[in-house]
């Protein structure tokens, strides 16, 4: 058996020792996340909204003249196919439409905007835009419900159609007198995004 | 066998009691023993997550506030100057010998994963509330700066004594990269305005934003890990240097200089630039029935001819960040000697030091500082302690305490950083933790 010589110096080297790794340990497993809770991410979602222009253009009287005679509707087609985005299908929740056009003719217009499915059937069309002559400063919102609106979310084209009405004591337009209707237009789309 | 957490600057292990370990951070340290040997895989594992600007708490505290307010908070006061860092170590190989009384060699090979990625507020904040409430503002493209790569470091290193007073290391090291991605020169901004032909117009502006991966496809296929993970293929070189200065037997400087290489990628490269500017007003009908026109076939067309993408597999380099650490310590209090008997490391020891060190790393934004005082104080010949006080980019507050012990030939030691907010890690920016045992033989 061996014996060992227990000094008070020993007894304070182990006691300082054991001290130094009990709170080293001590601190390793008591370091915790206090009152934490990750499960709050499964709440984590973000509203967007984001502004963008949309289309826009530029008519004089020779779009409403072939061979000087008078073609009052002319007509184009937007072909989109951002509705197939799904993403757009998941998170879109609304979209608010503005319009503002500049009536520089001295006749009245009308102008629809229509949304087409595949095979050209209408799948939202807004109430007939009525802009009076000469009026600069014609303003209009409309918003558009997406979220759940599936006949909407089939739509993969826009068809604009602008109407010249006819001048109320029969003038007719004259090629050499420039006139313009200016109509632009901007999307606000709100979009919520769960993840 | 060893396990760690800790901060890149391990700013107690820096100089403390010389441990094996203390060689990685300064090749220059001194060593009194005949050899060491580390366990393979074991002999050292080192992890660090560090962010700064925010905390685990001001996301996750369970405090009853909806989740996205919080969310929406910590944006907002997140700058791009914020980052996030990880940094993981795992020693497979770490041994070394006495060549002869005055020169130590050490060797080893350790895997390191390497990440840091600055927060980009501009590009977050767009994607997160989107543009309409930042009309006019410029988003900064620049800021989207992050790398990370995943590598293996074959390593040997000597640690000199040139004269009593001097002791002089380096290290050199293979690197062999298995894994990286790079995105870090990028250029550009991004606004919404009121104006143009239409309501609002969209400026990309001078937009340069450029990654480079290596290790993530193979042959245009997402195949992450192509290159394996050890001994990826990818070779680089760089070098450690450092010293240890004696001005007074109690009076001591030390420096080091890490990690100053590169690593060449080119295997199963994959890289990707998009560049150029562009204005979107929206599209303009033409309202020409005998041309119709595909609009937005001709916008693509028109986007992709100014803001070229274009794809290569070149390869290309990147360089580690390097680390640089300096030392002054003064050492008083009961004096004796070295217990070995190696001719010319004799050397006197005292039971207390104190110092100051100062950490710098090279980061893609701005070079990192960290400033560290400390107090060393031994118990007798075989415990030793250190406490550290450190200001840096994580926080004003971080104390850091050490122990070693030497029994027989195992050293055990163990190191705390940031104790005052360890009962509560989830209120701090890091946190620092590491324990180890080493056999070592004299």
């Amino acid at each position: 058996m061996r014996f060992v010589k227990i000094t008070r110096k020993t007894i304070r080297m182990k006691t300082s020792r054991n001290l130094a790794v009990g709170t080293l340990f001590l601190f390793l497993f008591t370091s915790c996340l206090n009152n934490v809770n990750f499960n709050q991410i499964e709440d984590l979602s973000a509203e967007q909204v984001v502004k963008s222009s949309i289309v826009f253009f530029t008519l004089n009287q020779f779009h409403f003249l072939t061979n000087n005679v008078e073609d009052r509707v002319i007509t184009d087609v937007l072909p989109f196919s951002f509705l197939d985005n799904p993403y757009l299908i998941d998170n879109l929740e609304s979209a608010e439409i503005e319009f503002r056009i500049n009536n520089q003719f001295n006749r009245d217009f009308t102008v629809d905007f229509e949304f087409l499915d595949e095979n050209n059937v209408a799948t939202l069309s807004f109430s007939t835009f009525n802009i009076a002559s000469n009026n600069l400063n014609f303003v209009r919102k409309e918003t558009i419900l997406v979220s759940g609106n599936t006949q909407f979310l089939t739509s993969k084209k826009i068809r604009i159609i602008v109407n010249l009405l006819p001048s109320l004591d029969g003038s007719l337009l004259d090629p050499a007198i420039n006139q313009t209707i200016k109509i632009r237009s901007a999307g606000t789309y709100y979009l919520k995004v769960k993840i | 066998m060893g396990t760690s957490l800790f901060s890149q600057n391990k700013q107690v292990l820096y100089g403390f009691t010389e441990t094996p370990q203390t060689l990685m951070l300064n090749p220059g340290a001194e060593t009194n023993y005949k050899y060491h040997i580390g366990i393979p895989t074991l002999s050292g594992f080192s992890m660090n997550l560090g962010g700064t600007g925010t905390r685990i708490s001001e996301l996750f505290l369970d405090d009853g506030i909806n989740f996205n307010t919080k969310l929406g908070n910590v944006i907002n006061q997140l700058t791009e100057k914020d980052f996030l860092s990880v940094n993981f170590q795992v020693d497979v190989l770490n041994g070394g010998f006495r060549l002869d009384s005055k020169t130590y060699l050490s060797f080893g090979f350790y895997e390191e994963i390497d990440f840091i990625g600055y927060f980009p507020k501009d590009i977050v904040t767009l994607l997160y509330e989107g543009n309409a409430g930042y009309l006019n503002t410029r988003f900064d493209i620049s800021q989207l700066k992050m790398r990370g790569e995943l590598f293996g470091v074959l390593h040997v290193g000597f640690s000199r004594k040139i004269n009593r007073k001097l002791n002089i290391g380096a290290r050199l090291k293979l690197y062999s990269g298995s894994l990286n991605f790079s995105t870090i020169d990028n250029a550009g901004s991004f606004t919404t305005t009121e104006a143009g032909e239409n309501i609002y117009r969209y400026y990309l502006n001078n937009a340069n934003v450029g990654i480079n991966t290596s290790g993530f496809f193979k042959n245009d296929l997402v195949d992450v890990g192509s290159n394996g993970y050890f001994f990826g293929g990818n070779m680089g070189a760089g070098i450690d240097v450092g010293f240890t200065y004696h001005h007074s037997s109690k009076l001591e400087f030390t420096g080091s200089l890490l990690d100053v290489g590169f690593i060449n990628y080119s295997k199963n490269i994959k890289n990707a630039e998009i560049a150029g500017s562009y204005i979107f007003d929206g599209i303009e009908l033409q309202f020409d029935s005998n041309r119709p026109r595909d609009y937005w076939e001709e916008l693509e067309n028109d986007f992709n001819e100014k803001v070229p993408r274009e794809e290569n597999t070149n390869s290309y380099i990147s360089w580690r960040p390097v680390k640089f650490n300096a030392a002054v310590k003064y050492s008083f209090g009961r004096e004796k000697r070295s217990k070995e008997c190696y001719a010319e490391t004799i050397k006197q020891y005292y039971d207390n030091s104190i110092g100051a060190q100062l950490y710098v790393i090279t980061r893609p934004l701005s070079n990192q500082f960290a400033f560290t005082t400390f107090f060393e104080k031994s118990f007798g010949r075989n415990l030793h302690t250190k406490v550290t006080y450190t200001i840096d980019d994580y926080s004003f507050s971080n104390i850091g305490v050490g122990v070693s012990s030497q029994i027989g030939i195992f050293n055990a030691y163990g190191i705390i950083g940031n104790v005052l907010k360890l009962s509560d890690i989830a209120t701090t920016n890091n946190v620092s933790l590491q324990f180890g045992l080493n056999l070592i033989f004299n």
